[in-house]
């Protein structure tokens, strides 16, 4: 009897797993790290025009956002292919879209592909937005939405060097004065809501002086009381800036978008409970218009027929799915409920098994960027010689290669090789860990008993590398170095932690660590990532204050000011090399942006700022 | 009967009460905040966060917080949401409603767990009652989104190579074309899953019972009285076995409700373990305090509901 129970048993369970065996198939390897982590995925911040900003810490080392970056980035784009300098204004010309011939960029407007006038477009987005209005929130999502139905900045994204430049969609014309201080552009013809009142000059200056008002809590005020000293509407084509300082970027940085004044203007600003308009606009300047957005599932926006900022779309409707596991989200692809999704290295292979999709690869203007950092409290850490070693004794290649599938490129100082300001001589510290050896010796190191002494006969102690638990790419890192470092004397203890305990370690004393791994995504502009270093211990975690970087900063604020392109560049080339020689960190590689793409789609083409840069007007269906 | 009731209830209003500071104090020192996801923001100056610090209420001292907060809970105001600054009533009840669709589908498919129990019992040590054993302990031990993430991979595969979708990938339903059909057709795989947890756990612990009480003495003389085997079955041995369930379906009130976190995550169900999720990601207090809150309610209920159940159930049992 028991023997037979015993054989019951055994065959029961054989079958069990044969037939689980079967059902898993070749696909299991996708399917684990999700979950949960997904959804602190959109902690990384795209602000609301990335233009402004400096780098954003990203949750998501790996993470490819295409849509949600490109047209967070670009509230406003459009291809403008004859200039790469429109930035460089020299004081009092005009740029007059209609007369100067070289900065004329309507004839290279992309013009939209044929297709079939209607459909509708599916895309996912991993968490609900927070809210529509436009000066409220700081989320990539609803950033990411509020770009669908509101246009109007007077700043655009350059398609082909990636950086900003005058929005010609919405100004016909800028008037920069001689001192570079005041700012004046005209509005194009024929701009209007979507209820076919003309957009306005006013409703540039009451939107700007809502969003300033204190009581209002604009989350990025600073943008505005940072660098401008007002907006005015002399008339109503004119919208006139005046800035505080001559800062390159200060305009772009504002990214002012309009709202209706005519249907706002009276109503409550930031309670959604008494302004139906926050949540649910009737009336919007942007290409598409709101349809319904039920929380936590989907939000559906529909065709604005009166669009004059951009073309109006090709599709009928796009509706964003709330699909908060990445695993799901490349099924849905997959299996045609979504058309567009962002994807991560871990995803690729699944997703280029989709037939009825392909995956795009292109490496963004918006870099997400990858590094070790050091903390400078710990005096051992404050020796170059040693910061030297360990970055030799970094396999960046081998990173790339296997934590990231080679998704991915080198970087050696902030600025990435995606940027049109990148220097190719910036110091390289290829993986050489003989090299790192004679660099310790050298400067007095030495090995004894397996533990690495300096020249005063002082044992460097164990020490602490941090990073965020729920990003397998960190853990890699961590495990990597802790390998390689071994090599050199130095035993690592590894410290995974929730992401915002994580943050707090980082950021508030004691900082009890050594190594931290993390990620920045960069914006179009590297010369604004000085606030980083300047932002004490909240951006600096660790804490990099040296005789370099003080130079560094320097150059930083002269860049800032310096509206030649080609002598900006040689001073970014500068900064790069000084930062790569001081060693701030041990920079380690760039992700290359990814999307899965329906193949029953006509897209825009590729550029650094992915497919979307269009908000999705010259989408169309095959 | 009365002053039963009027204890227990007394007590269950202490027990939230502790209930609720206790969360509050482990929510508020967790680290990490609301703001701080801001102050991680270069565009964002300090005057700005402080400005909404202020404005959410978390300049106050924590025992100010906990006041007004409870303050208003008496008032039926459970507070704002931070992230999407409406009320917390309305975000939870709405989420409490979706997740309710699922965990009752799944609780009605997971009743199918009794009859299983009392077959594998009265089969004792046959294939048919291994297999059930095997089968549970099995798929008791696969995570159940593990299990869901499977299908949805087999389902979009056969919907890429045979071009037919058996299932949705996830949702409540197909937007713009929301009926009941097409609900049940997106509840049939969520509440399968959300079912697997119900099945193992009634079938494993009737079939203990069961088999508790066939060698009880009154069961063997009811036999031998003569009485049909049916007839045993029905009024000795089930009835007897089947009283402690009820405590199970005590528990399972705040479950109907509560949401089942990580198969709603992938299954991408807008309901109470999803808002959980993502309130707890950004500390979002007020909706982490009215779930707390909702849910302490439905489980100090569900025990009041069960205790009294047994009352009416087992003779054995009187309230003084």
């Amino acid at each position: 009897m028991t023997k037979l129970k015993k054989l019951h048993l055994t065959l029961v369970a054989l079958l069990i797993l044969a037939s689980l065996l079967a059902a898993c198939g070749d696909s299991t390897t996708t399917t684990a790290p999700t979950t949960a982590a997904s959804t602190t995925a959109a902690i990384s911040n795209t602000a609301g025009s990335a233009i402004s900003t400096t780098a954003a810490i990203s949750n998501t080392a790996g993470s490819a956002i295409s849509t949600t970056v490109a047209t967070a980035a670009t509230k406003t784009a459009a291809i403008i292919t004859t200039t790469t300098t429109a930035t460089s204004a020299v004081p009092g010309e005009i740029y007059d879209a209609g007369g100067i011939s070289y900065l004329d960029p309507r004839p290279n407007y992309q013009k939209a592909p044929a297709g079939n006038k209607g459909g509708n477009l599916n895309l996912a987005a991993a968490s609900d937005a927070k809210s529509l209005h436009p000066y409220l929130t700081t989320d990539a999502t609803s950033t990411d939405w509020q770009g669908f139905i509101y246009s109007g900045s007077f700043y655009d994204v350059d398609l082909k060097s990636g950086t900003p430049t005058v929005n010609f969609r919405v100004a016909d014309a800028l008037k920069v004065s001689a001192d570079k201080l005041t700012y004046t552009f005209t509005l194009k013809d024929g701009l209007k809501w979507s209820d076919g009142k003309p957009i306005t000059s006013a409703d540039y200056e009451w939107t700007y002086k809502q969003a300033l008002d204190p009581a209002n809590n604009y989350p990025y005020v600073k943008d505005f009381t940072d660098v401008l000293e007002s907006v005015t509407a002399p008339d109503a084509k004119t919208v006139v800036f005046k800035l505080k300082v001559a800062d390159l970027y200060g305009i772009a940085k504002t990214g002012l978008v309009p709202l209706p004044k005519h249907i706002w203007e009276g109503k409550n600003w930031g309670d959604a409970t008494q302004n139906a308009e926050i949540n649910s606009p009737t009336v919007v300047s942007g290409p598409w218009k709101l349809k319904e957005w039920k929380r936590g599932q989907y939000i559906t926006f529909v065709r604005n027929d009166n669009s004059t900022i951009w073309p109006v779309p090709q599709l009928e409707s796009v509706t964003v799915q709330i699909v908060s596991s990445r695993t799901v989200q490349v099924q849905k692809l997959k299996a045609g409920e979504l058309d567009a999704i962002d994807l991560n290295a871990t995803e690729y292979d699944e997703a280029k098994k989709a037939t009825n999709a392909s995956v795009l690869e292109y490496f963004s203007f918006q870099a997400s960027w990858s590094f070790i950092g050091f903390n400078f409290r710990r005096s051992y850490l404050q020796d170059l010689e040693l910061r030297k070693a360990l970055a030799y004794a970094t396999p960046q290649k081998d990173i790339v290669d296997k934590l990231v599938l080679g998704l991915g490129q080198a970087i050696y100082s902030s600025v990435p090789q995606s940027s049109g300001l990148y220097n190719p001589q910036t110091p390289k510290y290829e993986y050489n860990i003989e090299k790192a050896k004679s660099t310790l010796t050298a400067a007095g190191y030495k090995v004894e008993g397996g533990k690495l002494k300096d020249k005063a006969g002082n044992e460097i102690p164990k020490l602490k590398i941090l990073f965020n638990s729920d990003n397998k790419v960190r853990e890699g890192i961590a495990t990597v170095v802790q390998q390689s470092y071994k090599e050199l004397g130095i035993e690592l203890e590894i410290v995974p932690l929730e992401f915002q305990t994580y943050l707090e370690k980082l950021q508030k004393d004691p900082f009890d660590y050594d190594f931290y791994v993390l990620g920045w995504r960069s914006t179009v502009t590297p010369e604004t990532f000085d606030q980083v270093w300047k932002g004490g211990p909240s951006l600096n975690m660790g804490a990099w204050d040296t005789a370099v970087s003080k130079q560094v900063l320097d150059l930083y604020s002269k860049a800032n000011q310096e509206f030649d392109v080609a002598k900006r560049k040689e001073i970014m080339g500068q900064i790069q090399v000084l930062t790569a020689q001081d060693l701030p960190y041990v920079f380690i590689y760039q992700a290359k942006n990814l999307s899965g793409i329906s193949n029953k789609l006509v897209t825009s083409p590729t550029t650094g700022l992915g497919v979307s840069y269009n908000v999705y007007t010259d989408w169309s269906l095959k | 009967m009365k002053r039963f009731l009027i204890r227990r209830i007394i007590q269950s209003l202490l027990l939230l009460f502790a209930v609720m500071v206790i969360s509050f104090i482990l929510m508020h020192t967790a680290p990490g905040g609301p703001l701080r996801l801001l102050a991680e923001d270069p565009r964002m100056s300090p005057i700005t966060i402080s400005n909404i610090e202020e404005r959410l209420g978390l300049h106050e001292p924590l025992p100010v917080q906990f006041v007004k907060w409870i303050w208003g809970v008496v008032r039926l105001d459970f507070g704002n949401s931070f992230i999407w600054g409406e009320p917390v009533i309305v975000l939870v009840w709405d989420a409490a409603i979706n997740s309710l669709w699922l965990t009752l589908g799944g609780t009605i498919l997971g009743l199918l767990g009794i009859p299983i129990g009392v077959y594998a019992a009265r089969h004792r040590g046959k294939l048919s009652d291994n297999l059930i054993r095997v089968l549970t302990v099995v798929l008791n031990a696969i995570p159940h989104w593990w299990l869901g993430l499977l299908v949805i991979i087999m389902v979009s595969n056969f919907a890429a190579d045979g071009g037919v979708k058996l299932l949705p990938l996830g949702g409540m339903y197909t937007f713009g074309q929301d009926s009941l059909l097409d609900r049940l057709w997106h509840m049939i795989l969520p509440s399968f899953l959300v079912a697997l947890s119900y099945i193992i756990a009634f079938s494993r612990f009737v079939r203990s019972q069961t088999l508790e009480v066939i060698n009880q003495d009154y069961v063997r003389t009811a036999r031998a009285k003569g009485m049909a085997e049916k007839v045993v079955n029905r009024a000795h041995v089930m009835r007897n076995s089947l009283i402690p369930l009820i405590t199970i379906f005590g528990g399972l009130l705040p479950s109907l409700f509560g949401g089942i976190v990580l198969v709603e995550s992938i299954l991408s169900w807008p309901g109470m373990g999803t808002l959980f999720i993502r309130a707890a990601f950004e500390r979002d207090y007020p909706i982490l305090m009215g779930i707390i809150l909702f849910l302490s309610i439905l489980i100090i209920l569900g025990n009041l509901l069960a205790d009294l159940a047994y009352g009416v159930v087992d003779p054995r049992v009187r309230y003084n």
